[in-house]
């Protein structure tokens, strides 16, 4: 994953970026990575086809959650960089002046029951805005580019802010039967409570 | 020739020997890792690392005489948090929102490194001694255990020398990078302790502000569960470890909670009904990445420190057989 920002961020020298380039065109899953990044890069330049109607829906939903970006000289490069790595912390409710970071690819098609489903292809067309660190009034850049841009566009394509809330309580009951908080007690724990530290 | 083949044979049955003998070793120092948690106290200050950050907490360790244990964990950076665990109960403490989780687990089901595990474990990875190390003062030696594909993250462990207490752990991925560790940055084993130390600041604070708490509860179901759910397509090498019915942290409804594990990754699987706003979402935090799939009219959440397509792949085959009683009238 880190090879895809890296090279979209022209950072790869010649010979690797053309190895990368090689694997794009080969690797299905690479291709995937590779387009999420650019939509979500492209959703935050304002540029990305939205549904009708996500500008007031994603407003909606933004004034529910207290959610903010921290003051960054090109928020461009912390979502490409930082897709995968952001930290939870006490999301605990709607009212909270939670920060939440987790990296979320949302989509708001439910699935055909019973179906085999290609979820690597379908999550390639969800950018996220929802990313936080102190909680201070930060304006959010992102929103106003997106919300700008309320073009008609296909119907299964529905990108959302992800709901995060409550990823805390599947993992705290996830933790209390993993092998890694026998191995090395209490510590795991802190990933249930983690918060960006930006 | 048949007598090369017995030579070579012979020389192969050897190495099988000489590579049996490494691995019991290693394992025999991962079962030490293991046992560490119920057998020293101790008290440090350790990293949470996750792709680019850190984060500083310190941790009290605390096994008292009977084999209690009880441990207590806060953070230093960022926003004040509490974890305090006194055996099968664990609290977390979040003062920013009042909000304290209560989780219970059944110490019937905790995952202490069972024969059975064990075996399931050298299967999928290999499990081998490094070399020596010394971290915050004390000698301690590196386990790796290394995945034998691409569906599960490797580990390594430096194992301090006499109590078998991991100094340092980390996650890697397929490419060797390090996604996640734990490392103490400062510890000292063993001294004396008691309960107070491992008592959470915010406990009196909790209940003279009224926080809100949340419980959750296991409710195992008495035969091997059913709770109508299965998985169809599990990858190479992970297998039901658990199947349970339980409430968990926020939601008073109980669900099913599925478990499957390959002898040291475990992904858990809870199933509730759909709810307003159905949602398909993948997200991630070190080597934990959770996927949620709606099916039906279930909501379906996957989570499990293996890769992000290990985890999608289990969700993706999950069935509902049956109506079981996952969710009774």
């Amino acid at each position: 994953m880190e090879n895809v920002s890296t090279l979209m961020d022209g950072e790869l020298g010649g010979d690797e970026a053309g190895r990368e380039i090689i694997r794009l065109t080969a690797d299905s899953s690479f291709r995937e990575t590779w387009d999420t990044y650019h939509l979500i890069g492209d959703a935050i330049r304002g540029a990305a086809p939205v549904a009708r109607g996500f500008g007031p829906r994603f407003s909606e939903r933004l004034a529910l959650e207290p959610t903010v970006l921290a003051p960054h000289t090109n928020v461009t490069r912390r979502f490409t960089h930082k897709a995968q790595t952001y930290a939870l912390s006490a999301a605990a409710s709607v009212a909270a002046v939670a920060v939440v970071g987790w990296m979320a690819l949302n989509m708001l098609q439910p699935d055909e029951a019973g179906g085999p489903n290609a979820p690597a292809a379908q999550l390639a067309k969800a950018p996220v805005p929802a990313v936080v660190s102190q909680p201070q009034a930060v304006t959010a850049s992102v929103t106003p580019a997106v919300m700008s841009q309320p073009q008609a566009v296909a119907a299964s394509v529905a990108p959302v802010a992800a709901p995060v809330e409550h990823v805390q309580e599947y993992l705290l009951a996830h933790q209390g039967i993993s092998p890694t908080t026998a191995i090395q007690g209490v510590t795991p724990y802190i990933r249930t409570v983690s918060s960006t530290g930006d | 020739m048949k007598y090369w083949l017995a030579v070579v044979t012979a020389i192969a049955a050897l190495d099988v020997c000489a590579q049996d003998g490494s691995t019991t070793e290693a394992l025999d120092w991962l079962k030490k890792i293991a046992a560490s948690s119920r057998t020293i106290s101790y008290s440090g200050t350790f990293v949470y690392q996750h792709g680019s950050r850190g984060e500083t907490s310190r941790v009290v360790h605390y096994v008292n005489q009977a084999g209690g244990v009880f441990e207590k964990l806060e953070t230093l950076d960022g926003p004040p948090r509490e974890i305090v665990r006194a055996n099968d109960h664990v609290t977390a403490y979040i003062p920013d929102t009042r909000v304290v989780l209560v989780e219970r687990r059944s110490t019937r089901h905790l995952p202490v490194m069972l024969p059975e595990n064990l075996s399931d474990l050298t299967q999928q990875y290999e499990v081998k001694k490094l070399e020596a190390d010394r971290m915050g003062g004390y000698q301690c030696l590196w386990i790796a255990v290394m995945p034998k594909d691409k569906l599960r993250y490797g580990r390594k462990f430096c194992a301090e020398l006499e109590s078998g207490l991991p100094l340092r752990a980390q996650v890697f991925n397929e490419k060797m990078q390090v996604v996640e560790s734990f490392g103490f940055s400062q510890l000292t084993l063993g001294g004396k302790f008691s309960r107070d130390q491992v008592a959470s600041r915010y406990e009196g604070r909790a209940q003279t502000q009224k926080w809100r708490v949340d419980h959750s509860a296991l409710n195992v179901l008495e035969q091997a569960a059913d709770t109508g759910w299965s998985a169809t397509n599990l990858p190479v090498g992970f297998r039901k470890s658990m199947e349970l019915k339980r409430t968990i942290v926020g939601r008073p409804v109980a669900m099913p909670h599925l478990v499957y594990s390959d002898g040291l990754a475990a992904i858990s699987v809870f199933v509730e009904p759909k709810g307003q706003l159905p949602a398909k979402a993948l997200i991630s935090q070190g080597a934990v990445h959770i996927y949620k799939r709606v099916l039906g009219d279930y909501l379906v959440t996957v989570l499990g420190e293996a890769p992000a397509t290990t985890v999608m792949q289990i969700a993706n085959s999950m069935e509902l057989k049956t109506a079981g009683n996952a969710f009774p009238k």
